[in-house]
């Protein structure tokens, strides 16, 4: 008995020294090793499929204990789809009119310079502890950490760990995510904008580094800068400026470091995401090819 | 042979629902990890020595989904699986009680172990989300240890592991 829990206490103390080296060793590493990535693929398969059978079944039952609500939204949705129309009418001309000038002034049409890709959801990963999911899409595909995820609603996360055909996305929701954001309305004010949960569990994000003297106010749109991030390891320009993070609900002002702080409602709702883009610069693509 | 596919199938398929199907029945954004749940139990049933290893690979399996980081789950649920097995040496198995508080608190032993894990190298996590995780952890690791103590009662399950 005495040797049993001798051999129990070296292998534990084996096995947390090994595992213990591997986390400081694995968390600033680029990419997943060969092994992880050959499970993860065959895992994934499987996966995607149970994924997207919840999701279809989840949407179904939303659907009908919402009936009512559904149709009125569709009701409202035609009117707004009409107004659209016309704005959109009006929006060709104009794109029109505002390339001949960009043209004629050679400005260099700043999201031109990057790719949107595509991906899939196919199942929430981070345990229970962290807001991350792994999408279809990896590094065929020139994904790499660091990059932005984006839907047309606006900022979703960024990229931490890519795989040859997947890849784990962080969602804006966590603390650990650090990019450069401007108010619309006032335009000088730079921050940095960072995951939050208010006491409800609600998934917000956070302004920070405001100046003392801004004017931002409830209602206000922030974007990002495009400005490299925070963590210094950001390339400038790693993501193109104007994408939309959310609207300021709060603002709070922190007299010790003499500064500003605002809270966003995201306009992405994290819990419904389904599709979602990656935004891969084009020139860090020509790099590798 | 059998104990061994029995296992390693049943880690693959609680991996994949923890995954994809559990995100859909969270409550508020706080969600049970059945796959803890499934390890924990196992090893109050089997003891430290067959909980380790068990905790060991299903970790392993959890670090692949976890963001950078490879290793934090794997030691997490080692430490976890070993206390679950000293607590179910003094127990009466069949009774359920113990084995559902301790599902509570190993959730909570392994979410701090993460947390400092993650503090260390500079990613933050909540904290309330650990004991909020942990409440629901309980509640469903009663059938979870009604179902894993079944499994271990059948007869090719309680041949000993030689390592």
């Amino acid at each position: 008995m005495n040797f049993l829990k001798n051999k129990l206490a070296v292998t534990i103390i084996v096995l947390s020294v090994t595992f213990l080296t591997l986390i400081g060793y694995s968390y600033k590493r680029d990419k997943v090793s060969v092994v992880e990535n050959g499970v993860g693929v065959t895992i994934n398969s499987v996966q995607g499929i149970f994924y997207n059978m919840n999701s279809k079944v989840k949407g179904f039952v939303e659907f009908f204990s919402s009936f009512s609500q559904v149709k009125k939204d569709n009701e409202e949705l035609k009117k707004e789809n009409n107004e659209l129309q016309s704005k959109a009418a009006d929006y060709d001309v104009l794109k029109a009119e505002n390339e001949r000038l960009r043209k004629m002034f050679n400005f260099k049409n700043q999201n031109s310079q990057y790719n949107y890709i595509g991906c899939d959801i196919i199942g929430k990963s981070g345990g229970t502890f962290l807001d991350e999911f792994v999408i279809n899409k990896g590094r065929n595909d020139g994904i790499e950490k660091q990059m932005v995820v984006i839907t047309n609603d606006g900022l979703v996360g960024q990229i931490t760990s890519v795989g040859s055909n997947w890849s784990v996305v962080q969602t804006l929701s966590n603390e650990n995510m650090a990019v450069s954001g401007i108010v619309q309305s006032t335009r000088e004010s730079v921050g940095i904008i960072k995951g939050y949960k208010d006491s409800n569990n609600k998934q917000l994000a956070k302004l920070y580094y405001l100046p003392e003297d801004s004017k931002v106010k409830k209602g206000d749109s922030i974007l990002t800068s495009g400005i490299g991030t925070e963590t210094g390891t950001g390339v400038g320009g790693l993501y193109p400026k104007g994408i939309k993070i959310g609207y300021v609900v709060d603002v709070e002002e922190d007299k010790g470091k003499v500064m500003k702080n605002a809270i966003v409602q995201p306009y992405v709702d994290f819990n419904k995401l389904e599709e979602v883009f990656v935004v891969v610069p084009k020139n860090k693509l020509d790099m590798k090819n | 042979m059998k104990k061994l596919i029995t296992l390693f199938s049943m880690t693959i398929l609680l991996l994949i629902l923890d995954n994809s199907f559990v995100p859909f029945i969270a409550i508020k954004g706080y969600s049970p990890s059945l796959l803890f749940l499934f390890i924990i139990s196992y090893s109050i049933i089997n003891e430290s020595w067959e909980g380790l290893w068990l905790g060991v690979i299903s970790g392993l399996f959890q670090d692949l989904y976890f963001s950078n980081i490879i290793g934090i789950n794997a030691f997490a649920n080692m430490l976890s699986c070993v206390i679950a097995g000293f607590i179910g040496i003094n127990i009466f198995k069949e009774k359920i009680l113990i084995p559902v508080i301790s599902s509570f608190f190993l959730s909570i032993f392994k979410g701090f172990t993460v947390f400092v894990i993650l503090y260390c190298i500079g990613i933050s996590m909540g904290i309330k989300i650990i004991f909020l995780n942990a409440l629901y952890n309980m509640i469903v690791s009663i059938p979870m240890y009604k179902f894993v103590y079944w499994l271990c009662s059948k007869e090719y399950m309680q041949r000993k592991w030689k390592f």
